[in-house]
């Protein structure tokens, strides 16, 4: 009766939290109800008598990947993310609905169907005898060798691959970057300056990800086929910041007043200034 | 040198080979060496197997080289034959061939209109190709199975369309219409097809009856599971008794093959327009040895046909009147070398008619005379076009006689022959057949009679046009000249071969030795003999005498005709507009197979290539497949909107599926 | 040994677990809360595993959740990785800014 109580009460606990990690706004929040989850199902371990997973649960999940997600969380920011809208849209209703309906058809085929198996070797009697960690062990180094061995692996694969991500981050790392028009740049088509990138659009005409425009000498036809490529542009993103863009114009240079219109038409701030030139 | 026969196919391919892939390079001055001694090498190793098959009283032997392909049970061995029968075709083709290669190294050197001789563009192919030719022949002629006759038989049409296209840039030839006088409208000819198309026509019309020839080689097999000959013909009886169709069945098929391959009617239309091929390939393929392959084949495979008679007895019929037939056209042909062409269709048909009414060894002994006497004629013919720049109008010539006397000396001793003139080679072999003709049917003799007749009168007209009379073309004439050594050696050769040929089967009923007749016999060891009746002596004495006065009277006509008075024909054929343009025109059988086939099957393949290829395969089928592949893709591309969500829930959605199935059903 | 909670508790408990999991990831928009959602999921799969290893008296289970901890670790490790490289290219981290698999 008490195991009947206690497990009614851990299950409560673990199905609370899962919806407290889903249903809520801070991300913060949302990675302590984890916590909370991953901890109860390590309790409900303990009362399958898998003691050593139960442990190796709480050192994994509840310690080390619920903080690995909180400081991804402080890295990223805890304020981004969606503004936690209306719940009860009419998808998201389709998407409860579609759940309920995974969990009737499990629920109906787990209690009218019987599980049946031959039993195992992992007896109470002999886990009595040698030691639930030992019977484990004695399972994953004999006969589950190769698996074993693939997981190890695997953990040095993601442990290479994270470094790897991490270093790439750190060489492409540029705090802004700017499309050059300029017709006089020879070379190389784009430039690092400290940790600014000047790309020259004219050598380079394709579309990428730049904050920052700056004409130094086209004329009004290489205007015309780089405006007219922006408002082909496809990707949502950049399109919503093209509007908040800053576009300088070299005095130098010579565009007439319907080419002056288009640009201010098409970005947030249109400066007339000198522009550092690309062949220096 | 019965063991190294195989010497006499790999020596050409060494000369292939050679002249092929370093030809070239090495220049015309070593080709024109190489090309005629591979021959000439072949023909000594078979002139050895020859000494040592007579020595063992021709006893067959079979030489296995090695195992070409072995599948289950089925298993083609690559084996020669040496046996006399093709002991005697590997001497007539390498030997004749060896003649014709030396002949050729002179002709195929040009005079330019500068008077410098230099040699054909193509030397090296010219000679790489009469190689492959030789070699392919010889797979013929020594294969012991129907597979490698088969497989021969096949090349030896490649060579041949190889070869009359050889000068595939030359454009086709309109020819002067015939005129015969004041008053009546002259006979237009219809044009001369260009060589690559006369390549291309031959090869066609060739396939026609390579498909029957297939067929029978495929009813060989399923009925006797071999096609080894002597496993065949062992069991030709016991196969004929138990199943009494299959073996007419299996001869006619493969007459099918020969009637295509030797030119005889109805798909005898190649052979003319394979004229425009240089003149040695002509002489050599389309006179002496390739069109003789259906023969030999009939004759090879006479353990079969005697027990067909039904259909040997259609052979003989076709074969006379394809004799008759041709022998009409070449009556009025102003060229050359046509009224050879004809001529060989003719002759083919004589050795027909022999084999049709089992007279093998004498369609045999016709073969190898008329290998001799066709390629001596159509080698002093290519020696008169060499002369002339390649004039070949018979119009055009005339009075050759003085200027180029060894040609004109041996194509007398060809025509002669050829015309069945008293003790000339041609005489004995078409009196031979002549007889055994009788034997079976006096009406198959007389029609060979007057066609023995016609043949002496076209080929003394072509003799009394081309070398006798005043010249006709005084500038021809002029520059006119004898030709160099090679032809003029080759030409003196063959004549001797022509004259003296007919020592290779004198008449028995003389009781004179028939050296044939006695070599030949173990290659009919399986033949099934049917009753024989002989002529008495006197018929015999008969027949013969009045073959040869046939011939002596064709040729005393010709004479009236074309020397003392030449109005006679003028004025016979001013008489007879009518038939004498049937004739020129060839009975216009060109013109109804182009009607009638020609044109409906190119209408057919351009219906069924604008229709069903391009617009069912390609349109519907190929491309549609690949329309219907980019649109459904395209279509389905709008689902892949980039949204993990998206995707997520396409996911659960199809496991949501998957578990309601499994736990639902 | 009698036991007093049977079988069909625990895998009802497990499925409704991974079914919360499971529109979490359909529902929310916020990359990191999606990761989270996922190893809720695996953590269901987890528990369904040790609840049969039980039942049956066999190893095997165990075993299989200790070699998905292994991989959850690697995947959350790669995944977190990723995300902060997405953040830092695209300045977000709602999924539906991540669309250039588009086809």
């Amino acid at each position: 009766m008490l195991e009947q109580i206690i497990f009614f009460a851990l299950a409560a606990v673990a199905v609370l939290s899962a919806l407290g990690v889903v249903f809520n706004k801070n991300v913060v929040h949302s990675a302590l109800f984890l916590l909370l989850n991953f901890s109860t199902i390590a309790f409900l371990y303990f009362m399958l008598n898998a003691q050593f997973l139960g442990v190796a649960q709480i050192l994994v999940y509840a310690g080390a990947i619920v903080v690995l997600f909180l400081f991804v969380v402080m890295l990223v920011g805890a304020d981004v993310g969606e503004p936690l809208g209306n719940w009860l849209s009419g998808q998201n209703i389709f998407l409860m609905v579609l759940g309920l309906i995974l969990l009737t058809v499990v629920g109906t085929a787990v209690f009218e169907n019987t599980v049946l198996g031959a039993g195992g070797e992992m007896t109470p009697e002999v886990v009595a005898q040698f030691g639930q960690t030992e019977v484990i062990a004695a399972a994953l180094f004999t006969q589950y060798t190769l698996p074993f061995q693939l997981v190890a692996v695997l953990l040095s694969v993601g442990v290479i691959g994270v470094v790897w991500l991490a270093q790439h981050q750190q060489r492409q790392k540029f705090r802004q970057v700017v499309a050059v028009l300029d017709a006089g740049w020879d070379g190389e088509s784009q430039k690092v300056h400290h940790d600014k990138l000047r790309v020259n659009w004219l050598r380079r005409p394709k579309l990428f990800d730049f904050d920052w425009v700056e004409i130094a000498r086209a004329t009004d036809d290489d205007v015309a086929r780089f405006t007219r490529q922006i408002e082909n542009d496809e990707d949502r993103w950049r399109g919503l910041r093209y509007p908040q863009m800053v576009c300088v114009v070299s005095p130098e240079c010579d565009l007439s007043e319907s080419t002056h219109l288009k640009l201010r038409q098409m970005f947030g701030e249109v400066r007339t200034a000198d522009v550092e030139r690309g062949a220096q | 040198m019965t063991q190294l026969i195989w010497l006499t196919i790999a020596l050409p391919v060494i000369g292939l080979l050679f002249n092929g892939i370093l030809g070239r390079r090495a220049g015309y001055r070593v080709v024109r060496v190489v090309g005629p001694l591979v021959v000439g090498l072949a023909f000594l190793v078979g002139l050895g197997a020859m000494f040592e098959t007579l020595a063992r009283d021709g006893e067959p032997v079979t030489v296995h080289l090695w195992t070409w392909a072995a599948i289950g049970d089925f298993e083609v061995p690559i084996n020669l034959l040496v046996d006399p029968l093709s002991v005697l075709m590997v001497l007539v083709v390498t030997g004749v061939g060896f003649l014709i290669h030396v002949y050729a190294t002179e002709y195929m050197i040009h005079t330019g209109s500068d008077g410098h001789a230099h040699p054909d563009r193509d030397y090296t192919r010219f000679f790489t190709f009469l190689n492959l030719f030789i070699a392919s022949m010889l797979v013929l002629v020594l294969g012991d199975n129907y597979l490698m006759m088969y497989v021969g038989w096949e090349l030896v049409g490649v060579s041949s369309y190889l070869l009359i296209g050889f000068w595939f840039d030359r454009p086709a030839q309109e020819q002067d219409p015939v005129d015969l006088g004041d008053g009546v409208e002259p006979v237009k000819l219809t044009p001369l097809l260009s060589p690559a198309a006369s390549g291309m026509k031959a090869f066609i019309v060739n396939r026609i009856g390579d498909v029957g020839f297939a067929l029978g080689v495929f009813l060989i097999w399923s009925t006797f599971g071999t096609l080894q000959f002597d496993e065949v013909f062992a069991r030709a009886e016991e196969i004929n008794s138990a199943l009494p169709t299959v073996i007419p069945w299996i001869t006619a098929l493969l007459f099918v093959g020969a009637i295509g391959k030797s030119a005889q009617l109805p798909l005898y239309v190649w052979l003319p327009d394979a004229m425009a091929g240089p003149t040695p390939v002509s002489a050599l393929i389309h006179a002496a040895t390739m069109v003789t392959a259906g023969v030999y084949m009939i004759v090879r495979s006479n353990a079969l046909y005697s027990l067909a008679p039904g259909v040997s007895n259609t052979i003989a019929v076709i074969g006379m009147a394809t004799a008759f037939f041709a022998a009409t056209i070449a009556l009025v042909q102003t060229d050359l070398k046509r009224v050879l062409a004809y001529s060989t269709i003719s002759q083919l048909g004589y050795m027909f008619s022999a084999v049709g009414v089992g007279a093998y060894t004498a369609g045999m002994f016709h073969l190898t005379t008329h290998a001799f006497f066709k390629a001596l004629l159509f080698l002093g013919a290519g020696s008169v076009m060499h002369a002339l720049h390649d004039v070949i109008d018979l119009r055009r010539m005339g009075g050759l006689k003085d200027k180029m006397k060894i040609t004109w000396i041996t194509f007398w001793v060809g025509s002669l022959a050829l015309a069945g003139f008293p003790l000339m080679s041609g005489f004995f072999s078409k009196d031979e057949i002549l007889a055994k003709d009788f034997e079976v049917s006096p009406l198959l003799w007389f029609v060979g009679v007057v066609t023995a007749g016609l043949t002496a009168f076209y080929t003394f007209r072509a003799v009394f046009l081309a070398f006798h009379g005043a010249p006709r073309d005084r500038h021809l004439h002029d520059h006119a000249h004898e030709s160099g050594r090679p032809i003029t050696f080759a030409l003196g050769v063959l004549a001797v071969l022509a004259l003296f040929g007919g020592l290779l089967g004198l008449p028995t009923w003389l009781g004179l030795p028939h050296v044939l007749e006695n070599n030949l016999e173990p290659v009919y060891e399986y033949m099934h003999h049917a009753d024989e009746h002989h002529l008495s002596l006197a018929l015999e004495a008969t027949l013969m005498a009045i073959s040869a006065l046939t011939a002596i009277g064709g040729i005393v006509v010709a004479y009236v005709f074309y020397i003392v008075n030449p109005a006679i024909p003028r004025n016979i054929a001013r008489a007879s507009r009518g038939l004498f343009n049937l004739l020129a025109n060839k009975y216009w059988v060109d013109e109804i197979y182009n009607a009638a086939i020609v044109q409906p099957a190119l209408q057919l393949a351009r219906a069924m290539s604008g229709g069903i290829d391009k617009g069912l395969i390609d349109n519907v089928l190929v491309d549609g497949t690949a329309r219907a592949i980019g649109r459904v893709g395209r279509s389905m591309s709008r689902l892949q909107d980039g949204y993990v969500g998206h995707y997520a829930l396409a996911t659960f959605i199809g496991v949501l599926v998957i578990v309601s199935y499994f736990f639902l059903r | 040994m009698i036991e007093s909670i049977p079988l069909s508790y625990y895998l009802l408990l497990s499925a409704t677990l991974f079914t919360i999991g499971a529109a979490g990831v359909l529902i929310r928009r916020n990359t990191i809360i999606i990761l989270m959602c996922v190893e809720m999921m695996m953590n269901a799969v987890n528990l369904t595993f040790i609840a049969f290893s039980r039942f049956l008296d066999s190893a095997t289970g165990q075993v299989f959740v200790f070699m998905i901890m292994a991989v959850a670790a690697v995947e959350v490790a790669i995944g977190l990785a990723l995300l902060v490289e997405l953040n830092r290219h695209k300045d977000a981290v709602d999924i539906n800014q991540f669309n250039s698999l588009k086809g």
